[in-house]
């Protein structure tokens, strides 16, 4: 076999004193060749973009270099002088980042940023550079180039914005291109273009790409060959096909099974809901549109919808982003007035005056880190709420601390504060917190999407449980259709601030209606190939 | 853009007419130019006569709007002591507190935004701490006590420089910068110290953002890095500070140009309240709030020349 462009040896870093493990990276070893993508799989904190980050040397400075090589075209990159490594750094060597919005410089525009690498490493002239700038967006699929070059980041959508950023790191036709996490934070149909191009390039320029992704719908898209990371160790290599459909270590078969989708349903089926806990009528939600005087029309997020929800059942709302699914959540919850139509929560029209909302609606949000107040103890944040309906302190308090044992903590949490815990745990807070208020209706939005697969099956698990036991209905609101197939009875699809197709879980997921929903579903990672979706169905 | 400054300028209106409206009461409210000019054994006749002469006998509304009839002409009338049109006295004060303010904003910014990036730069490090000793400095000694100290060493110890007064730029610009030298730096160092300060924390700030991790992996010098990508993106705040700063400098201007014997509004000021000389003060007032309505607009339209996101 010809030699590798990329071969790392016994790559070792050390984490800071006073980590939870000596080692962010341990002993790895990893070869891409040239023409082959090679995905590094794991969850956070498994060492995978520690990895690809010490390779680029972009590690931060806390995190040191103990052992290995890192050896491109056979040079070692750890032992390179400073200078020789910036060379090669963005010329030989190029990356893409996971959030294209904070990676892009804000105030250059989209031309200006893909011209960068050609001004740091080029003697080209301005007329050159510019060709050269035209025929990258050209590659990357960038339309009306005219104006795009002109745009700034934030008025670039999130697949323009990643393609401005693989066309920076193209433009010096590197041998070798790394990629964090270039999709995460991407829509599912965004998603698949990126990868699509990704894959094309490749295929076209045979540069090497080392891609690391939690995703394994991701991997078994755009991999020839996989390894599997778990606290700063490969645990499993080889091929994608054969690491994901024959999976040898148990470390990886775990994570396999964890993946959400029908196969991890834990809902007998169940009678059409006779009593209606939530009933939305001709729901609709308009943003004034921004700035002074002048006469725009507003934004309409969300289009005259109508829903209802049975005690106990669990409707999720799949949708992309911009599709007004929060929206509809945030008017449900009234934490934005809706524009029209009427929201009512057992029996109870939500915009009367008198109405108690905190017990009938709670939600949960996406991201735990900024949903607890950080200088509060947990014990603080779970009785608040009751406090403030005058609930005594010690009968707050027992409640506080029934609810975190249900959901797996102890009576010790109360007196920690939010960051000695885990995302993980810190969701599973949240969710003790909403249900303090024993309400009628607990509105999950994206209430798992920030968390690995294993703590997202451990939530999704407790969601269910805590719901069988005290009886509340659930509004689900994700961007994940595995995700909804799994927990959900009734799955409503959202486009464009409608709801474009509604029914009974399976029967939308496995026989999806409306031309929307086949996109939506049809752009999921790997399905275009015949071993990973015969895999998935081997676990449904 | 230009909707934006025309709209901001048109708000601006109102403040500077209730600025002027409070300070025509407050001043009407608070003392008689006539018994200063009269002297203290002065008869009540002679009280009531100069009173007649000056107008001020007239009810308040009518002398607002008399004097509301002159600017409305371009005129801001005549001082009650000297007899003088007040726009001749506040124009042959304006050159020296213009100048004053200038430098002084020159000097501050070109050292603090310099000591900020060197900060900045070695963080950490013992220059970061230099700097920041040089801050705390700069915010604890007032600038008299540092005019008096430049004074002492430049002007009596080295004789470098000359140690008060003014000279008009048009005469002699080489004797103007002399003249103006250590009255900027004395004045600069509360704001110089407040500038490296900010600039230092936004750079700080900008240097941990994704895209600054974006520019090396580019392979971009760490000069480039550091001037081209991240100063540009660390420019709202330090731009923010330096238009309160201006304000602030204005109006500190009065103990310098006592220090240094300069002939600038400041001292015009003074001189003007303690004699009650209401037209003076009235006219230096609206000087003011105009300078710091249009100061405002300025640090308005540099936020949306510095950062794209940011749009009128």
């Amino acid at each position: 076999m010809a030699e590798p462009v990329l071969r790392i040896e016994q790559l070792s870093v050390a984490l800071p004193p006073g980590a939870e493990r000596g080692h962010a990276v341990e002993a790895v070893s990893l070869e891409v060749h040239a023409g082959e993508v090679l995905c590094l799989v794991g969850e956070s904190g498994s060492g995978k973009s520690v990895t690809a980050f010490a390779t680029m040397g972009l590690l931060p400075p806390a995190l040191r270099i103990t052992a290995g090589r890192v050896l491109f075209h056979g040079r070692d990159l750890l032992r390179l002088p400073p200078a020789e490594l910036r060379s090669l750094r963005g010329q030989r060597l190029a990356m893409i980042f996971q959030e294209p919005m904070t990676a892009l410089n804000p105030t250059m525009p989209a031309g200006r940023l893909i011209e960068e690498p050609l001004r740091i490493h080029t003697s080209l002239g301005a007329a050159a550079r510019r060709d050269r700038v035209r025929e990258l967006m050209a590659l990357v699929r960038l339309p009306e180039p005219e104006q795009l070059s002109h745009r700034y980041a934030h008025e670039l959508s999130g697949g323009q914005r990643q393609r401005v950023m693989i066309a920076m790191a193209l433009a010096l036709e590197p041998a070798l291109l790394i990629a964090d996490e270039p999709t995460t934070a991407l829509d599912v149909t965004t998603q698949a273009g990126v990868l699509a191009l990704i894959k094309d390039i490749q295929a076209r320029t045979g540069t090497a790409v080392l891609f690391v992704t939690h995703d394994f719908g991701v991997v078994a898209e755009i991999a020839d060959r996989v390894a599997v990371m778990q606290r700063g160790q490969v645990v499993e290599q080889g091929s994608a096909e054969a690491v994901l459909a024959a999976p040898q270590h148990a470390y990886t078969r775990a994570l396999l099974a964890a993946l959400p989708g029908p196969g991890n349903r834990d809902r007998p089926p169940r009678p059409a809901a006779d009593l209606a806990v939530l009933e939305v009528r001709g729901l609709s939600k308009t943003y004034p549109p921004r700035g002074l005087g002048l006469r725009r029309a507003g934004v309409a997020a969300v289009r005259d919808v109508s829903l209802s929800l049975g005690v106990g059942e669990t409707l999720a709302v799949v949708g992309e982003s911009g599709s007004g699914k929060s929206s509809l959540a945030r008017c449900i919850a009234r934490l934005v007035p809706p524009s029209g139509g009427t929201v009512a929560v057992a029996g109870q029209d939500l915009s009367a005056p008198d109405v108690l909302l905190p017990q009938l609606v709670q939600v949960v949000f996406q991201d735990p880190n900024r949903s607890l107040n950080p200088r509060w103890t947990v014990g603080q944040s779970m009785v608040e709420g009751l406090r403030n309906l005058g609930t005594p302190a010690v009968e707050a308090r027992s409640v506080a601390v029934d609810l975190l044992q249900r959901v797996g903590l102890g009576a010790e949490a109360m007196a920690r504060t939010p960051h000695a815990f885990s995302g993980g745990q810190r969701q599973r807070i949240c969710i003790a917190r909403a249900l303090t208020m024993r309400p009628r209706l607990l509105i999950a939005d994206e209430a798992v999407s920030a968390l690995d697969v294993s703590v997202q099956a451990q939530v999704l698990l407790l969601l269910g449980s805590m719901q069988r036991d005290l009886g509340f209905s659930l509004l689900f609101v994700t961007h994940d259709l595995h995700v909804a197939v799994q927990v959900a009875d009734r799955i409503a699809v959202m486009h464009r601030g409608e709801i474009v197709e509604q029914g009974p879980a399976l029967a939308v997921f496995r026989q999806p209606k409306h031309a929307y929903t086949q996109e939506l579903f049809g752009s999921a990672p790997g399905r275009r190939r015949a071993w990973w979706r015969e895999a998935m169905a081997r676990l449904d | 853009m230009l909707r934006f400054a025309a709209r901001r300028l048109l708000a601006a209106l109102p403040v500077v007419a209730a600025v002027s409206v409070l300070v025509f009461l407050f001043l009407r409210a608070s003392g008689d130019p006539a018994a200063e000019l009269a002297g203290e054994d002065a008869t009540p006749e002679r009280l009531a006569a100069i009173r007649a002469a000056l107008e001020l006998d007239l009810p308040v509304w009518q002398q607002f709007l008399a004097w509301l009839g002159q600017l409305l002409h371009g005129e801001f009338g005549r001082s009650l002591i000297s007899g003088d049109t007040v726009a001749r006295m506040v124009g042959e004060r304006l050159e020296a507190t213009l100048s004053l303010a200038l430098a002084t904003i020159l000097v501050s910014v070109l050292l603090g935004v310099g000591l900020g990036m060197l900060a900045a730069r070695h963080r950490g490090g013992w220059l970061d701490r230099a700097v920041g000793l040089v801050c705390v400095g700069g915010f604890s000694v007032p600038s008299f006590v540092v005019g008096y100290l430049l004074v002492w060493w430049f002007a009596i110890s080295l004789g470098w420089l000359p140690a008060q007064g003014y000279v008009r730029i048009g005469e002699d610009a080489l004797e103007w910068s002399r003249r103006i030298a250590l009255p900027a730096v004395a004045m600069s160092t509360v704001f110089l110290a407040l500038i490296a300060r900010i600039t230092r924390a936004s750079l700080l700030e900008t240097l941990d953002q994704d895209y600054i991790r974006t520019a090396r992996a580019l392979g971009a010098t760490e000069a480039r890095v550091f001037l081209r990508v991240a100063l540009r993106n660390a420019a709202v705040p330090i731009v923010t500070i330096i238009g309160v700063g201006f304000g602030v400098v204005l109006t500190g201007v009065v103990v310098t140009e006592t220090v240094f014997n300069l002939p600038g509004l400041g001292r015009l000021v003074v001189e003007a309240v303690l004699a009650r000389d209401y037209p003076v003060i009235q006219c230096v007032v609206l000087l003011f709030s105009v300078v710091y309505v249009l100061l405002n607009l300025v640090v308005d339209l540099a936020y949306a020349a510095l950062d794209p996101r940011i749009r009128y």
